[in-house]
């Protein structure tokens, strides 16, 4: 696994979209902050606490990353090198589902980091230590932020991967994984609100654990929308996750090459 | 004292259906280490389908198949992982990666890769991105990545496609020097002519069955051997050899005697009966005749 981890670093670190990404994600983020001059604390504090829109770019960039990273082995034909060299076939999908995780814990470090530069130069009339949500200061609440989003990727990322398998090219894989994802909340939204005589077992579906991180930045949503607590959705988006990434591999392995 | 040759692959009772096309049936084969076996066929035989099940990238219905004793399936092969290279149908390429950064995926050894850039002639383009390669440099590539870690089994499915040819004697060089070496290669190839100059044993495979296998000495002794005689009176000299119960026949301007004879007998019957003799040829069939003739017998 060590060495297809390495493999997947180096061929990773050398496509364009590894290093664009960071880049991408800097110029969406400063070109929120311009538009946020200006504004109330109040909103301040909350473009701050969503590092100027940067974990939803993040997510997009993650689902395509994500989506081309499992897609192009097939497209490239060099999915027969890489299940040569190993036993059993799910775990390339395991060691790219890892390689993409890692990408993202980095992606949200550099997020943080341009949240930090940002809030520096456009933001400096409200304070760090400003209590913001759940009496917590602006900083904690950043913080709480990217980890929850991060959490959430995990499970996006697997919905990703498992749609990526089923696919022949990485465009319709990108664009179905960001319909899904984006789409997918309105669609849980809608089926709570319609059916709520289904309202117990519906509530888990996979489409409403994408409001984590949403539910802990506006604390109605768990009344008015999710009807989980913040808990049951981390627990929820962790069984999913699962589920995602296992039937993906299953898919993956048994896929003709 | 005799020496034992050690058994590279070993296939038995192998079968496939993709739904309900069965694409192999019963196959059977077997070769020993340091031969250059030839796996041939016209286009959807299986060849392909064997190569493959043969690296386990594919399950099977049925059958056996062990590489150096050691048992192959999709879920086991540890020997494929560590002695077998190959290339199936098309270079495994990243576009966005140069053929350096290729041949660095699959082996640590410097040495190696600059051994593998030299002996195919990449050096003005090996640090260049692969999507600014041609065919015959993405093919070369992908039989050096083949290569690079000089595996115990080769296994090569059109090798020569796209390559020029100096590329493609170069290989066939190389192939030759790495079999004396200990390297054994199992090469599928519609250039019969090529594969030819190199193999030791044919596998000749027709809808997913093994029609034959056999030593390319095997194969020289049953190829059909023919006469072709040119003569100032052909009407008189095919005349005087039917009398003296040759096999001959008249095609176009020439005498085709269609069975190996002595030559200097015939010979002496055409020049007692004063007949000016302009050209003499022998022809032995050829690889790609004697294979065609095969399944044309087969099919009728």
């Amino acid at each position: 696994m060590g060495q297809l981890l390495q493999q997947e670093i180096f061929k990773f670190r050398h496509q364009r979209l590894a290093w664009l990404a960071p880049v991408i994600l800097v110029l969406l983020q400063a070109g929120l902050a311009m538009t946020a001059h200006g504004v109330s604390v109040s909103d301040q504090k909350f473009y701050v606490s969503s590092a100027y829109g940067g974990f939803q770019w993040l997510t997009i960039l993650i689902i395509v990353i994500g989506a081309s990273c499992v897609t192009m082995e097939f497209e490239y034909g060099t999915i027969k090198q890489l299940a040569i060299q190993v036993n059993h076939r799910w775990t390339i999908f395991v060691g790219k589902y890892v390689l993409v995780l890692g990408y993202s814990v980095l992606l949200h470090g550099v997020v943080i980091l341009m949240t930090l530069l940002l809030k520096g130069s456009s933001g400096r009339n409200c304070s760090w230590q400003n209590i913001y949500l759940y009496h917590q200061s602006l900083l904690t609440n950043l913080v709480t932020n990217a980890a929850l989003d991060m959490y959430g990727g995990v499970m996006i990322v697997g919905l990703v991967f498992l749609l990526a398998s089923c696919s022949h090219n990485s465009a319709a894989a990108i664009a179905i994984g960001v319909g899904v994802c984006f789409v997918g909340e309105g669609v849980s939204s809608l089926l709570l609100q319609s059916f709520k005589s289904l309202l117990p077992v519906m509530k888990w579906n996979p489409f409403n654990m994408f409001f984590l991180q949403e539910e802990y930045g506006n604390p109605s949503y768990q009344q008015n929308v999710t009807h989980l607590t913040i808990q049951q959705l981390g627990v929820g988006n962790l069984v999913w996750a699962l589920f995602f990434v296992g039937v993906g591999a299953v898919i993956f392995s048994r896929r003709r090459i | 004292m005799q020496r034992i040759q050690e058994s590279m692959v070993r296939v038995v009772g192998l079968r496939k259906t993709f739904g309900r096309r069965t694409v192999l049936h019963d196959v059977n084969f077997e070769f020993s280490a340091g031969k250059i076996v030839g796996l041939v066929g016209p286009n959807g035989a299986g060849k392909t389908t064997i190569m493959k099940a043969l690296l386990g990238l594919l399950a099977t219905d049925a059958g056996n198949i062990r590489i150096l004793s050691q048992p192959v399936s999709v879920t086991t092969h540890t020997v494929v992982t560590q002695q077998v290279g190959a290339l199936i149908e098309r270079p495994a390429i990243y576009p966005f990666l140069s053929g350096w950064q290729h041949l660095q995926l699959i082996t640590n050894s410097v040495a190696q890769m600059k051994w593998v850039v030299q002996v195919f002639q990449m050096e003005h383009y090996i640090y260049r991105p692969a999507k600014r390669y041609s065919l015959g440099m993405k093919q070369k590539l992908g039989i050096a990545m083949a290569l690079v870690n000089r595996p115990r089994l080769v296994i090569l499915d059109e090798p020569m496609n796209g390559l020029d040819p100096q590329s493609v004697k170069r290989l066939r060089h190389l192939i030759v020097q790495l079999a004396r070496e200990g390297t054994t290669f199992l090469i599928s190839s519609h250039i019969l002519s090529e594969l030819e100059k190199i193999i030791d044993t044919v596998i000749l495979i027709d809808q997913g069955q093994v029609l034959l296998q056999r030593t390319m000495a095997q194969f020289q002794e049953s190829a059909r051997q023919s006469l072709m005689i040119r003569t100032m009176e052909n009407a008189r000299a095919l005349r005087v050899l039917l009398q003296a119960d040759y096999p001959v026949i008249q095609r176009g301007s020439d005498l085709i005697v269609s069975k190996p004879v002595a030559l200097t007998p015939l010979l002496h019957i055409l020049l007692d009966a004063h007949i000016q003799i302009l050209k003499v040829n022998q022809y032995q069939e050829d690889l790609e005749t004697v294979l065609l003739r095969l399944l044309a017998e087969r099919k009728a």
